[in-house]
């Protein structure tokens, strides 16, 4: 076991590396010079040349880009050049949003899409199964953007139950919390659990085709029994989905929380990207990887621990 | 003329069509159709030909294509059929639906219609665009790296990993994040973001297509590797290839709306089907309309381009297992 997690590990880290290294290259196309942009249009020279000794602007990109990692590495991820607040503090403190989100759309497409999944694969080919197949391909094309301005439109405008946008921290509130929580939250579950209800049903169809499965009817056990053994071994991918989702979790809550106005991270991404403000781009973009691959990381070692048949192998 | 099998494996495939469906005791009809039809002749039944014989069976995928094509051709044709130019405001106001504005008018007066099928002339355009530059880079990457091998192989697919890891959007963002917003920009961010997927699968294709015979007898003869690849690789690999292609259109499509609808795409007085949708949500409250009809433009057209894709799919599937198959059900 503790051999798997460190070449996991060990994997794991130049992955990170490299988008590092990617984002930095990007950032090198960046048009015009970054002292000018940060110093705005009626900066004296002397302010630019400062700058740019702030930022090390005129040492090599390898020595700029080895001293970004180092400062990273202690948890100093550089200054935004719109608001002069670092990075990192920022991050840290619009971090809970987005984490309460995507947790909770995490858990909500698989409350969603366990259901449906397993309606579908024990019973394939009929009406029910039919019906549910177009309503899980209706899912995965229907942008979650849109999704979010016709559920304010139904939920918060028409009869308003729920409040349209803002964000009220768990600790304060919790009900609070639910209630705003509940339309993004949905809105980002959706193309999740249409993905697990997918893999679940062929799962599901598959392994009742098992012989095991067949001598477990033979021996007499009920349906519902047999049904539990089924879904056991049809969960596991089902996991890997988890691992999957998390980027694009992340992507996805970008446009929510804009739509929502949520103080998250997204939000912050958001802003970062339209004011071309590389620091925090580069900050985010490194935060995303690093959460991504650690937790599919998670997911692998867990696929591993539950599943006998790789952990033997 | 055709041989006798060739003509029972072609009934076996006609078998299923609905024509022969509705008239199960009437063989002859059919038999004369396809005499005066030169073009199902099982002799010309090949490559493209019958891969459009088995797509057109496939109702579904059928659909999509019909939908794909008229709302690319409304789009190709907007200049011209539209009632109002793109950015010609009347000073109809939030007008609701009439004999002058089939789909009303939104805050400034712009016709919705007008902006719809502007909308959907840059929405495809942009997609055409990210998918073409995603399919030439990773088709460039993929080849080099399936072709030759090796440690360059090697280092281009750790990266391909490392960039897959990360989601698409946000890498469509990030590319935006440095070049500044714009429909191009958007959009090379874009297919940056789908580069990846098309290395990895055409890398795949061609680790399988290199060991057929064929190109080991091009090799024997001494014919140079541009020109394996070109003769005897990508013939082989453009399936898939296509079928990727579409469900990246539909994926795209999808993310230049979300894209503008953050504004960082399409730039005023341009629209695409994402900034319509962003003006509409301003004013939800009075008119949901501006908000419904782009809203349903991007999913019908989003799950045309997968259908599509999963009819080119069964359509391209292996001929000879799919022969097999047919025979067996015959």
């Amino acid at each position: 076991m503790l051999r798997v997690v460190v070449g996991r590990l060990t994997a794991a880290v130049p992955l990170i590396l490299l988008i590092t290294v990617g984002t930095f290259c990007l950032g090198l196309l960046m048009p015009g010079d970054q002292a000018y942009a940060i110093a705005g249009e009626n900066a004296t020279p002397e302010q630019v040349a400062q700058i740019r000794r702030d930022l090390n602007l005129d040492d090599p990109a390898p020595v700029r880009y080895l001293s970004w990692l180092g400062d990273a590495l202690t948890g100093d991820l550089g200054e935004s050049a719109a608001t002069r607040r670092p990075v990192w503090d920022e991050m840290v403190r619009r971090w809970p949003v987005t984490a309460s989100l995507a947790v909770s759309a995490l858990v909500l497409s698989f409350v969603i899409g366990v259901p449906i999944g397993v309606l579908q694969g024990t019973r394939p080919g009929s009406r029910l199964d039919k019906l549910l197949l177009g309503g899980v391909s209706l899912g995965l094309a229907t942008p979650g953007f849109w999704l979010a301005t016709m559920l304010i439109f139904l939920l918060a405008v028409q009869v308003n139950w729920l409040p349209a946008m803002g964000y009220v921290p768990i600790e304060e509130d919790p009900i609070e919390w639910a209630r705003h929580m509940v339309m993004p939250a949905f809105t980002l579950a959706v193309v999740g659990a249409a993905e697990i209800a997918r893999q679940l049903r062929t799962g599901l169809i598959g392994v009742m085709d098992a012989d095991y499965i067949r001598a477990a009817g033979a021996r007499g056990l009920s349906p519902r029994q047999i049904q539990k053994h089924a879904l056991r071994n049809a969960s596991l991918p089902a996991l890997t989905i988890v691992g999957l989702r998390v980027g694009h979790l992340l992507a996805g809550s970008v446009i929510i929380e804009q739509i929502f106005q949520f103080p998250g991270l997204g939000s912050y991404t958001l802003t970062a990207v339209r004011d071309q403000d590389f620091v925090v781009v580069q900050g985010v973009v490194l935060a995303i990887a690093v959460i991504v691959i650690s937790v599919n990381l998670v997911v692998d070692l867990l696929y591993y621990w539950l599943n006998p048949k790789v952990r033997l192998a | 003329m055709s041989g006798p099998d060739a003509d029972d494996g072609r009934r076996a495939e006609e078998g299923r069509s609905t024509d022969e469906r509705r008239v199960p005791g009437a063989p002859h009809a059919t038999d004369a159709r396809r005499a005066d039809a030169p073009d199902t002749d099982a002799d010309e039944l090949h490559g493209w030909r019958r891969t459009w014989a088995r797509f057109r069976r496939q109702r579904t995928a059928m659909t999509g294509l019909v939908v794909v094509v008229a709302l690319g051709l409304a789009g190709l044709l907007a200049p011209v059929i539209a009632p109002y130019d793109q950015g010609e405001a009347s000073s109809d106001f939030l007008d609701g639906i009439s004999a002058d504005h089939w789909l009303g008018t939104d805050p400034i007066g712009n016709d919705t219609l007008s902006q719809m099928l502007f909308g959907i002339r840059t929405s495809l355009f942009a997609s055409l665009l990210a998918v073409g530059l995603a399919v030439v880079g990773g088709a460039l990457i993929g080849l080099y790296s399936g072709y030759f091998g090796g440690r360059v192989d090697r280092l281009l697919m750790r990266c391909v990993d490392a960039f897959m890891a990360f989601p698409g959007l946000l890498m469509a963002m990030v590319v935006v994040g440095v070049l500044g917003t714009g429909v191009v920009n958007a959009m090379i961010g874009l297919s940056v973001a789908f580069v990846p997927a098309f290395a990895r699968l055409v890398r795949g294709q061609v680790l399988a297509v290199r060991e057929e015979a064929f190109v080991e007898a091009a090799q024997v003869v001494g014919a140079r590797a541009p020109r394996i690849i070109r003769r005897h690789i990508l013939p082989n690999i453009a399936p898939a290839l296509i079928v990727q292609a579409f469900m990246a259109l539909g994926f795209a499509l999808l993310a230049e709306g979300a894209l503008a609808f953050m504004g960082l795409s399409v730039e005023p007085p341009e629209t695409s089907l994402g900034s319509i949708l962003q003006r509409g949500f301003t004013v939800i409250n009075s008119t949901p309309r501006l908000v419904l009809v782009p809203g349903i433009a991007i999913t019908v057209l989003s799950i045309s381009f997968n259908a599509v894709a999963d009819g080119l799919r069964d359509a391209l599937a292996r001929h000879d297992v799919a022969e097999l198959v047919a025979g067996a059900r015959a």
